[in-house]
Order: C-alpha cells, then sequence, then structure tokens
C-alpha cells in the first residue's frame, strides 16, 4: 500500500472525487455504477507505487485511470446490457428538462469524443490539459472537440424537427 | 462562448449526486487487505481447550495436536447450505487453497463493497424507547444491549474520547474524565495511550523502526470499570534522513480492550484479539466482541493476547458454510468476555464472505455477509445477482451457530434487523439484471424486500413470511427502516420519499396498510412519545437531488393513515452553502435525545460553497438543538446552534457531541467544553488539551 496517512488520503479524494465522479456518470448514467468505479480508481491509486511529481501528475493519472476503468466497465457484457437498459429509458419518461436531454446525447457520444467534451465542458480543462490527461497531440484534441460538439448539434437539431 | 456551449456546460447539471462520501472506508479496505499480507503469528498448532481464563491469575490449558493428512475438497457438496467444522488443519488449507486460486483466477480484484456504505453504525430497531432519564444515556438500538461510545456518563461523571485519531503522527490519545457540576464542569484526570516507537535494524542508508499505536475508539462503564476499546496498529516504518520515513510494513491490525478503575483511572488488565473490530455490546456483565480479519493469500492462523501473552486458536473449531466456501474471504471471531470476580473468554468462529453489519439483542448476534455474482445461463441468458446471508448466533446459554439465512438483496444498517418474540424481522434492498443474448432483451431490476423468519422448536430460526411487493416505486431503494414491537416503518428513495407502515401484528401477514410521500427521504428514523417518529434526513428538489438537510415529525396513531406532523424543519444549501452532512444519519449513537423535556440534538457539518461548481472550499461543525412540539405547526424548532472551530484542518473524523446531567448540558468537541443551561444559555467553557 501507498505510504500516506488517512488524513492525506482524504484530503487527496475529496480534491478529486468529484471530477472522477462526474466522468463516470457520462459512462454510466447511474450513480452505482459511478461510484463504485470511483472507488476502484481510489482504491488502485493506495495500491499503486507511482511517485507524482506534482499535484497536476496525480490529477491526471486519476482521470486516466478513471476513464481505462469506465471502458473496461462497458466493454464487458453486464455492462453493455445496463447501457442498453438506460438508452431505452433515455428515450422515454426520464428526460425532464433541457440539461437532461443534452447530458444524454454526451453520454451517448462515441468514447473518444465523449473524454474530451466532458474534460472541456463539465471540467473546464484547456486543450493543453486535456493533451496531456489523455496523452494526444493538441490538434487531435481540438479535432475531437469539434467533432464531439458536433455531433451534439446534429443530434439536438434533428431531435427538434423530428 | 457560444449559446449552445453554454448548454452543453449547463448539461453538466443532470449529473446525480454520488451516493458515497467515504475516503476512511476505502483507504480502510485497501489497509486490511494488505494486512492479509502480514508475518503470520508463530503457528504452535496449540489448541486452547476451552478459552476459560482467570482474570490477572492468568491460567490457561493448551493441548496440542498434530494432523498432517491431506484432505479431498470434492467430497464436500457446495450447494449444501448447511454447517460444518473444520475437521483437521488440512482442510483449513484446502478451503484456503481453494479460495485463493479462486481470487487469482478472477479477472477482478476488487471485491463488492456495495454492501459496506453505511458500515455497522448505527440506526433505529426494537423500540428504543425514549429517554426518560435525566442523565445522558447512549441512543442504543435496543434496550438493554449497550452499545460502546466516545463519551459516557456515570453519575456526575463524563468520559469522553475526543474523536482525534492519530495512527501515524506519533502523538498521543486520550480518554478524559469530567466532573460535571451543577453550571460548571471540571477536568479530574485522563489517561495517555501513547505510541512506542522501538528501533529494529539499520541497513545500508535507513533505519528501521517497529511502531505500535494504540487509538481509543470507544468505551463502557461497568459498575467500578472503564472499559476501553482500542484500535491497535503495528507497522514498520523506513527513516531516512531525520524526518523522511515511509511504512515499510504492516504487522497487525488488532482490537485491545483494556480495564481501568474508573474511580482513580488506574490500569487493571488488558486483552487483545486479531482482527478490526465490527461490533462491540455490553450485556448485563458480558462484553460481546464480534471481529474480523481478511483472509488473504497467505494461511492465517488467528490469536488472542492476554496480559501480553499470545494464545494461538484451536482452527478446527472454526465452522464454515459449503454453499459459501469458495468465497468465505473473511474470518469473524465471536467473544464473550464475561466481567465477574473469575474473567471468563469464550470464542465461536466462522469464515464467511464479506463480513459486514451486526445487529445484537439480548438473545443474540446476527453477523450478515453478502455476495454478488453473475452467470451465464444455459438459455442465453446473463443473469446479476445480490444475496444476502445472515448468519444467527445464539448467546443464551454457550456461542452457538445452528444455521445461516439467505436473502435477496443487501442489508445495509443494522437498523433494517429486528429480533422480536422469536421472529427476525429482516429488510434489504437489490438490483439484479438479466440479458437475453438473443433477443438483446434486458430487465433491470431494483427490489426492497421484507423477510419474517421464525424459530422452530429446536430453536433453528426457519423462513416463515415476508413482502416482496409493494415497498418502493421504481428504481426506489429502501433508505432507512425502523422496527417497532407491532409495526415498522420504511422509506425508499429515488426522487420522492415514501414512507411506508408494515403492520406486524400478525407475522405469518405483514401488510403495508399506508404510505405517505413527501420530498426527501429520512434517513434515520426514532420513535418520540407512543406513536410519533422523527425523521432525520435530507431534502431533495423535483429531480431526487439532495439539496438540505431535514427534519420531519410523523404521526403514526393510525395505521391506515400514517401522516406528517406540520410543516418539515429543513437548512437548505443556498449561494453560500454547498451541502449539508450529518453523521448522527448513519451513526445514531451521535443523536443526544432527551425527549423528557422533548429535546433532541446532534451535529451538522457544513461544506461552505468554492466559485467551482461542485465543490467547497471548507467545512465547518455546528451542533444544532431542537425543541419538539407536537400541536405546534412547526413541530420542530432550533433552540441552539453553536458552530465549533475544530483543531484539525481534515476534521472529518471529529464529532460535537452534548450530553446532560441533570437540567446541565455539556458541548464536547476535541477543544473544549461548553456549558449550558436548559434554556441553553451559554455558562462556562474549558479548555481540553
Amino acid at each position: 500500500m501507498r505510504n500516506i496517512s488517512d488524513k492525506d488520503f482524504e484530503e487527496i479524494y475529496y480534491k478529486h472525487k468529484q471530477t472522477l465522479y462526474n466522468i463516470a456518470y457520462s459512462y454510466f448514467k447511474n450513480v452505482s455504477d459511478s461510484d463504485d468505479t470511483v472507488q476502484d480508481v481510489f482504491m488502485k491509486y493506495l495500491n499503486s507505487n507511482n511517485d507524482f511529481k506534482s499535484d497536476d501528475d496525480l490529477k491526471y493519472w486519476l482521470i486516466r485511470v478513471c476513464i481505462n476503468a469506465c471502458i473496461n466497465e462497458i466493454k464487458s457484457t453486464y455492462k453493455k446490457k445496463v447501457m442498453l437498459d438506460n438508452d431505452i429509458s433515455l428515450n422515454n419518461d426520464s428526460i425532464k428538462n433541457e440539461d437532461d436531454e443534452i447530458f444524454s446525447y454526451v453520454y451517448n457520444l462515441p468514447l473518444q469524443y465523449k473524454d474530451v467534451i466532458v474534460l472541456y465542458y463539465y471540467e473546464s480543462y484547456s486543450v493543453d490539459e486535456i493533451s496531456k490527461i489523455l496523452k494526444i497531440s493538441q490538434a487531435n484534441v481540438k479535432k475531437r472537440l469539434e467533432r464531439g460538439r458536433n455531433i451534439l448539434k446534429t443530434k439536438i437539431s434533428e431531435d427538434k424537427y423530428e | 462562448m457560444s449559446e449552445f456551449d453554454d448548454k452543453i456546460r449547463r448539461s453538466k447539471n443532470a449529473i446525480e449526486e454520488s451516493n458515497i462520501n467515504n475516503p476512511s472506508f476505502i483507504y480502510n479496505q485497501v489497509k486490511e487487505k494488505e494486512m492479509n499480507y502480514k508475518p503470520q503469528l508463530n503457528f504452535k498448532r496449540a489448541l486452547a481447550s476451552s478459552l476459560a481464563i482467570l482474570l490477572m491469575i492468568g491460567f490457561m490449558t493448551v493441548v496440542f495436536i498434530v494432523n498432517n493428512r491431506g484432505f479431498d475438497l470434492d467430497s464436500i457438496d457446495r450447494n449444501n447450505l448447511d454447517i460444518r467444522t473444520i475437521s483437521s488443519i488440512d482442510e483449513y488449507q484446502a478451503i484456503h487453497n481453494a479460495r485463493v486460486a479462486k481470487i487469482r483466477s478472477s479477472a477482478n480484484g476488487y471485491y463488492d463493497e456495495e454492501a459496506s456504505e453505511k458500515g455497522d453504525t448505527g440506526a433505529p430497531g426494537e423500540a428504543q424507547i425514549q429517554n426518560e432519564s435525566p442523565v445522558y444515556e447512549t441512543n442504543n438500538q435496543e434496550k438493554e444491549v449497550n452499545e460502546a461510545d466516545i463519551v459516557k456518563v456515570d453519575g456526575d461523571y463524563i468520559y469522553y474520547i475526543p474523536a482525534v485519531f492519530d495512527y501515524y503522527g506519533g502523538k498521543s490519545n486520550y480518554v478524559y474524565k469530567l466532573k460535571g457540576q451543577e453550571k460548571e464542569c471540571v477536568i479530574e484526570g485522563s489517561i495517555e495511550f501513547t505510541p512506542s516507537k522501538t528501533f529494529a535494524s539499520e541497513d545500508n542508508d535507513s533505519k528501521l523502526y517497529n511502531h505500535v499505536t494504540p487509538v481509543p475508539r470507544d468505551m463502557f462503564i461497568y459498575n467500578d470499570y472503564l472499559i476501553v476499546r482500542l484500535d491497535k496498529r503495528y507497522y514498520t516504518a523506513r527513516y531516512q534522513g531525520s524526518s523522511t520515513y515511509y511504512v515499510d510494513h504492516y504487522s497487525g491490525y488488532n482490537t485491545e480492550i483494556r480495564i481501568y478503575n474508573k474511580n482513580d483511572l488506574s490500569f487493571i488488565n488488558s486483552y487483545e484479539f486479531d482482527g478490526y473490530n465490527l461490533a462491540i455490546r455490553l450485556i448485563d456483565d458480558q462484553l460481546y466482541l464480534v471481529n474480523m480479519v481478511y483472509l488473504g493469500t497467505n494461511l492465517y492462523y488467528p490469536a488472542i493476547c492476554i496480559d501480553e501473552e499470545k494464545y494461538d486458536i484451536d482452527v478446527t473449531k472454526i465452522k464454515y458454510f459449503p454453499y459459501l466456501m469458495d468465497d468465505s474471504n473473511t474470518l469473524v471471531s465471536i467473544y464473550r468476555i464475561t466481567l465477574a470476580d473469575e474473567i471468563k473468554i469464550e470464542d465461536l468462529e466462522i469464515m464467511i464472505p464479506n463480513a459486514s453489519i451486526v445487529y445484537v439483542d439480548k438473545s443474540g448476534i446476527y453477523i450478515t455477509s453478502y455476495r454478488t455474482y453473475s452467470e451465464e445461463k444455459d438459455d442465453n441468458t446473463y443473469h446479476y445477482y445480490q444475496e444476502s446471508y445472515v448468519f444467527p448466533i445464539s448467546i443464551k446459554e454457550e456461542l452457538k451457530i445452528e444455521n445461516m439465512l439467505k436473502i435477496k438483496g443487501l442489508v445495509q444498517d443494522r437498523y433494517w434487523i429486528d429480533a422480536y418474540d422469536n421472529y427476525l424481522r429482516i429488510a434489504s434492498t437489490g438490483r439484479e439484471y438479466h440479458y437475453d443474448y438473443y433477443s438483446l432483451r434486458s430487465y433491470n431490476n431494483t427490489f426492497n424486500l421484507l423477510t419474517i423468519f421464525k424459530k422452530d422448536e429446536n430453536d433453528i430460526w426457519q423462513y416463515y413470511a415476508s413482502i416482496d411487493e409493494g415497498l418502493g416505486e421504481i428504481n426506489e431503494q429502501i433508505k432507512s427502516v425502523r422496527f417497532n414491537d407491532n409495526y415498522c416503518t420504511i422509506v425508499t428513495f429515488v426522487q420522492t420519499d415514501p414512507l411506508y407502515y408494515i403492520d406486524l401484528t400478525d407475522p405469518l401477514n405483514p401488510i403495508i396498510t399506508s404510505e405517505l410521500k413527501i420530498s426527501g427521504y429520512s434517513g434515520y428514523q426514532h420513535p418520540y412519545k407512543d406513536n410519533y417518529i422523527i425523521g432525520v434526513g435530507y431534502e431533495a428538489d423535483e429531480r431526487g437531488r439532495v439539496n438540505g438537510l431535514k427534519i420531519s415529525l410523523f404521526d403514526a396513531s393510525d395505521k391506515d393513515n400514517i401522516k406528517l406532523v406540520g410543516n418539515s424543519l429543513t437548512l437548505m444549501t443556498d449561494d453560500t452553502v454547498l451541502s449539508y452532512h450529518a453523521n448522527a444519519i448513519n451513526d445514531p449513537r451521535e443523536f443526544m435525545f432527551d425527549l423528557s423535556r422533548d429535546i433532541f440534538g446532534f451535529d451538522v457539518v457544513t461544506y461552505e460553497r468554492s466559485t467551482q461548481a461542485n465543490s467547497y472550499t471548507r467545512y465547518n461543525h455546528t451542533y444544532y438543538v431542537f425543541k419538539i412540539d407536537v400541536d405546534s405547526d412547526d413541530p420542530i424548532s432550533i433552540v441552539l446552534k453553536e458552530e465549533e472551530k475544530m483543531k484539525s484542518n481534515y476534521s472529518y473524523y471529529e464529532n460535537i457531541r452534548m450530553v446532560f446531567i441533570g437540567s446541565t448540558y455539556y458541548l464536547l468537541s476535541s477543544n473544549d467544553v461548553k456549558v449550558f443551561d436548559d434554556s441553553f444559555t451559554a455558562l462556562e467553557k474549558i479548555e481540553l488539551n
């Protein structure tokens, strides 16, 4: 286990928990799976021996681990099924307002666009920071942002005229 | 930024609030798992014949056993729900090997901790009837089953453990003895618990030191004894230079019981038990301890230590269940210490999966455990289940377990279990998924259950009746339960708070007789007078998102029409407050009930909002005292709101407590003691160290 006191861990937990939770929620759209994933990420952190040179290093690492954990989960048969459930429910009664509606489109974005959209719009990271987190070039981040944004725009206007 | 960008940004609001906010739980889970790799105790293959031990004289009979025969595990029927006792060391080793093989073949290394979210922390059950005494008592779940706590009142004296848990800082922890005199308070004495650090070895660039940190967690007063429970951690730290160090390895996480003379605080004796404490209770002169050790990949041999002398526990006494054998990753030890002139210790060990919630009443100890698992069936469907198990330990005569009870879903709080008049009533909640590969259809279901078991003529619990429909709407899960003699009230929640009244007069035919829907939910319910229920929980908006703290009074006098009395009292979030949290909802021992004067109180943590969305700058502790008036339109009103600046920057583990002696109230924190009269006018303040 990492050499860290419970108090120091608590500080790290509260500092990063909400960001990780928001990312996980954008993958699962349910509280329990998102909570489970965040818990898993922090366990991995406590079990890891990585040496983080700065707060940013740690933050980026946690986000990457979280995204990977989400992707692994949704690739499992069980999650494919759960997500199907969520898709169905999204098209019915659970959409209550515009926030819910747009979030449902974010949730349904292809994975490579979802990460950049969530980090950019929900977590207010800059293009430079996102490129460091996802370990891709800034140009690539911009491209994905643009495409993700266009998909959302198209979906929203499609639905309006349906 | 375009309007469209703003819309995307705002859609973050659709993210529901997380249910979990418990870093210490994660931390302890990882730590516990690491403990499994600790160097094992020297196994003497010794059998402590009865563990009948004389206090201070220290007498124990030890019988050595030798058994080297192999054991064929395949001879055991894993579908059998019956109990088995380990017959030999080889059987113990074989079960261990099978479990470790399963862990290593599993792709997912972590267990599901869902059932432990709330932990063994407390809530309602069979009538903890109103506290009519003018002296404070712990808010026990069961009458005559005393729960240990960080504060106890005995006559004019208050014993108090400031909840500052310092495991690594090398600082001492204390138990204070305070004398509560009329309108003032004086410190009479204290017990110091000092961590030790001894040199172990040295290599090229560093020195190794062994550390032992005894941290007092809670206590009892019994006759002339002060009985303190301590978490005791053993670890070796590697020091490089003067200040840099890190933990090299852990070698123990034990529970110690230290007994003192309550009058002069002199030390009498100590008992140390392997493992993490799940529950501790005092019933008459008998102290019950339920301890748990995670079983890792090294074969584990349990042990206890009496007055610094270590004794191994005979593993061939351990009970286990073939049905759960491959997932039994925890060894639970139940100890009964009889506090008589001749101290006697008895023990019982069971191997079960994920030991979690423990409920204790005068007749038994009920230990819960759970498994979540999935399977692909032959018809190309995929199923995901949650299943709980309750292990009833009879304590009437010898410690005895006869069978286990299987329940769908998870039992998430000890107040969800209640033993009453030969019946055991258990609430559970859960999720299940089915997925059909061919049709691509899936079924996602949440469910809430009330299951009743009855003791048969051989004193064995048998399934009797249940309610499996009508509790909760779609996606709703149980949030709180309170059992009274012949009825119970259950709160479920997703967006509103249906409060269900369940008539248990005929245990074979439990009936939901009424339900009440209001916003938010009660996380803890407490009986008040004959037919009222105080509900403490959270307020929520129309989408079910928590946005404040809420205290309500319910009238349960008409079983067909449970109703809200007047208006609820709410502390709502706003531009400055991000959220409110009351830990007493999770650990009801933190409530102060003075119901003979219609008063109750608890500590509220307020998270101050920062400029960033969904984050906070700091949190404050404020103690609230409330007055109940059933005839008022606002039956709950605030009579005291006292903010306390905590010493620690990380005061998550700290909380403020209030107790009373006669008509004087004492507000206790790690900083100081504040004294109030019965109109809650401040009289005096004394500093603690």
